[in-house]
Parts: structure tokens; sequence; C-alpha cells
């Protein structure tokens, strides 16, 4: 069938294309007549919306396209030189010819600077927190059991990272470059700002401090600013904003800005463990039920327990990393 | 974004160009065949690593584009033909996205459901075999003793007929939605 039979049929053409059917042929023969007018465009739409609604199943949903350029990039730094293939000895030794002509143009044509930037940084993190500067200054606070992912020196047309897990960023400006956190099936896109990236089973969240930032999945995509919440719905794979207001605590194991309003002492301790890279010890288990008020503002680590000690009446003895608290309690 | 792509090489400009260019078109195609988003982002991530491996041999961009289009094709029936041999093992798994029926789409579901009831018998459960059970035109073709080529036009007569009785019932679930 050539191209110019498809002007007459293309709900048998489309028919055969939504079933699987189609030959790579017909498919180019579908995108070629796609794009020939805007009503085909149009009709395409319609007849693709009815296919995927007749049956609660996956949707067709475009990935982004300069995430999965990204991502293939990685996948070509991430290959090893030689794959070890075990077949037939001829085909082998065709394939490791092959793998090394590719090989010696992939580093013939390769000018020094795009050499040096094809090497990736990996940061990964146990239990314990970790602080980083960015090549292009910026920071990066990584919760625990995270993990992020960037080309060194930042070289390219935008600063991209990739994440898994948690993180707090503080972005320099620079706005040539955006700063793009990759996360999941979502873009976080920025000129310079403050914020905060948490992927779990179910959702992704960026809160943002300071600035705006824009958080995108394929097409769709929503404004975050600075005191607001995005949140991504992973199973619904939709973009919304958090009606609540913003948990200053939240971002407490990065910004060391702490609003403590009537909680346990027990709670205030875990989040400052995390903060400050320490351990809280209570030698009267009792004092962990007390509970106090207070703000701190990225205080330093003497000052916060000294105002502790004061509010609740309690000894706190700082020796290396930990943090012993003693008393007789709070009830007075 | 030219961490590989490096500018110095037309060769890898090329390639990055064509990502552009086809990648939509590539996963698309790769849906229909897999029915998953991220398979099928996968296959084309796949076979432009193998462009990339063969980009000193590629000479213009019509070759590649045929070339895209078959690899996509190969590997998609290839992943086929694996998960047969995992299904067999393992039992059917659940349907990912039972779920996502949100207003407009349980409700455009139900009129489709309706419309599709509304079609001529032949018609109906040849469309059925094909969007519900998935089933190849072949196998349709041999169940119901018809040709290949008849499964193909009453297939496109049920997409006709569903888009010209839908399509301005889906204009007004979505006009009505603005004003909810």
């Amino acid at each position: 069938m050539s191209t110019a039979d498809y002007q007459n049929l293309p709900y048998e053409l489309l028919g055969r294309y939504f079933s699987g059917e189609a030959t790579p042929e017909e498919a180019m023969a579908v995108d070629d007549w796609i794009r020939e007018h805007r009503d085909h465009r149009e009709v395409y739409d319609q007849v693709a919306a009815i296919w995927d609604d007749a049956a609660l199943q996956q949707r067709y949903q475009l990935p982004d396209r300069t995430a999965a350029l990204q991502e293939l990039e990685a996948r070509l730094a991430a290959r090893p030189p030689v794959r070890s293939m075990v077949r037939v000895g001829r085909i082998a030794a065709d394939v490791a010819l092959l793998v090394g002509i590719a090989a010696a143009l992939f580093f013939a044509f390769r000018p020094y600077g795009t050499r040096k930037a094809l090497a990736l940084v990996m940061k990964h993190t146990g239990e314990a927190i970790r602080r980083d500067t960015l090549p292009d200054q910026s920071t990066v606070v990584l919760n625990s059991h995270s993990s992020l992912q960037y080309a060194s020196g930042f070289q390219d047309t935008a600063r991209l990272v990739k994440l898994l897990g948690e993180a707090w960023f503080d972005v320099t400006s620079r706005p040539d470059k955006p700063f793009i956190v990759s996360v999941g099936d979502i873009r976080v896109q920025v000129l310079g700002t403050s914020f905060n990236v948490r992927q779990s089973d179910s959702t992704i969240a960026v809160m943002v401090k300071t600035g705006a930032v824009r958080m995108s999945r394929g097409d769709s995509s929503i404004q975050v600013k600075a005191g607001q919440e995005g949140i991504y719905h992973i199973a619904r794979k939709e973009l919304g904003l958090t009606a609540g207001a913003f948990k200053t605590n939240q971002l407490g194991y990065a910004t060391r800005v702490f609003n403590f309003e009537n909680i346990t002492l027990k709670e205030i301790a875990a989040q400052l463990e995390k903060a400050y890279g320490v351990r809280v010890v209570f030698e009267n288990k009792a004092l962990e039920g007390c509970t106090m008020s207070s703000t701190f503002e990225n205080k330093p680590i003497e000052y916060v327990f000294e105002v502790i000690s004061v509010t609740l009446n309690v000894t706190c003895r700082i020796e290396k990393d930990k943090v012993f608290i003693s008393g007789a309690g709070c009830g007075g | 974004m030219d961490i590989h792509f490096g500018k110095a090489n037309d060769q890898d400009k090329l390639v990055e160009e064509c990502f552009h260019t086809y990648f939509e078109g590539l996963h698309r195609y790769a849906f229909t065949i897999l029915k998953d988003n991220d398979e099928a982002k996968d296959a084309v991530q796949a076979v432009f690593l193998k462009l990339w491996e063969k980009r000193a041999d590629i000479d213009g961009q019509q070759s590649i584009k045929s070339y895209l289009y078959t690899a996509v094709y190969h590997y998609c029936l290839n992943v086929k033909r694996h998960e047969k041999v995992k299904d067999n093992y393992l039992a059917q798994r659940p349907p990912d996205f039972e779920h996502r029926n949100e207003l407009v789409s349980k409700e455009t579901h139900q009129r489709i459901m309706e419309h599709i009831d509304n079609l001529s018998p032949q018609c109906r459960l040849i469309f059925s075999k094909s969007r519900f059970e998935g089933r190849k035109y072949a196998e349709i073709a041999a169940d119901l003793g018809l040709s290949v080529k008849t499964v193909e036009v009453q297939m496109g007569k049920a997409l006709k007929i569903l888009r010209a009785k839908l399509f301005d019932v889906m204009v007004m679930i979505l006009f009505a939605c603005l004003f909810l």
C-alpha cells in the first residue's frame, strides 16, 4: 500500500496502528499523515483518546524528551567499553571488532573538554546526611538513603542532576544555565532558588523556600512558588499543589531552621540528630516525653541545647558527636 | 544537553537531531505494540544506543528514519516474545492503572462503551477482540473465519463511527468540567 492510498483510509490505518499491527512503513505513514495537516492531527488525537479511554488500562503518555535524552546519555556513559558476549566465536569476534571501532570513533571524535564532561559523579548516603557544594557553587544536602548523580563540571548547556530519595538544593542563579533535577518521572527546573525534593513510593514532593521552580512531566507542568509545595502522585500521574502551609521543620535536616511548637523532646532530638549529625542519648527516658516550643534559625548546636536545657530544666552534655540529656524531669 | 552528543562531530549532532525529530513518533509506535509507556521508552533508548554505535556509517536522514522505525519494530516484537515466555510461568499481572479513572475519563469510558454496544454485531465483536482481548488481526480472522482484510475494514469502520459519535460528547464533557 503506498502512502497515497492512506489519504482515503486513515481509519483502517489507524486501526492497525493502535492495535499494534502496523509495520514500520505503516507507522511512518501514520506519522507523516499526522504532520501533513492540522486536521489530521486532530483526527489522530480524537481516535487516540477513544482508543485510550475505551479500556481502563495504561494510557499513552509521551515521556519528557529532554529527560529521555539525558537518560540515553547516562546509559552511553555507563556502558562498559567491551561487552561480555559469549556466543559463537565468529560472531563474538565480529562484535568485538565493531565495538572496538565504535569505541575508537567515540574517543577520536571527542574534543578534550567534552571528554572530561563524560565523567559522572555519583553521591550516595547511608544513615548520615551529606552536605556538598556542586561545581557551580550551588549547595546540596542529601538526606539519608538517597543518591545524586551529575556530570562532573556541569559544562553542559544546563545543570542536570538526577536524584533518588530526598535532597535540599540552594541553587546559584545562572539565567543562561537552568538547573534541572530529574527525579522519577518528574523534572524540576529552576533558575536560582532554594527548594527540597522528596521522593517516596507514592509521591514526589517539591517544597520551595525561595524563588520558584517548574515541575513537569511530559507535556504537563506546574509552577511552584516560594512557600508552596508541589506534589506529584506517582500512581495517578498527576501534578498539583498542596493546600496546607509549608512545614518548615521538614527541611530542618538541611536548613537547620526549626519551628518547634509544643512537640516532644524525643521528636525534637530526632530532628536535631539528623541536622547536626549527632546522637542524642536520654539518660533519663522520662525526659523523652517533655514538650516545648521554640524557634531556631541555623544556630550552633551548643546554643540549641542550651535553650533546651534552660527551657525544660534538664542538663545537656555534649561530648564529640553525642549529646547526653539528663535531669529529674520537666513536670515542674 | 550535549554531554555526549558533542558539537564537534557532525555525526554526533545528527544522532541528537534524530532523537529530537523521531523520539515522539518512535515512542508512540513502540507503545502501540508494547502497551506500556516505560517499556516503550526503553525500546526507543535501546534503538538509539544502537544507532549511536553505528553513527559513523549513517548517510542521510531518510535512511535513518526507516532504520529507526524498523529497529523499534523488531526490538518490540522481541520484547513481546520474551514476555510471552514469562507469562507462561507467571500469572497474568493485574493491570497497573486500574485506579486512574478520574471524572472525565470514567464518564467518557461509559459513553464509549455505550457506543461500542451500538456497533453492528460483527464490528463490535472484532473491535472488542482487538481492543479488550489484545488479539492479533490474524488470530481474529482465523477465529471468525474471515479474511484479515475484513478485520481491518471492520476495525476502521468501528473507529470511524466511534469518533463521529463520540467526538461531540467529549467536547461537551470537557466543556462541562470547566464549569464544575
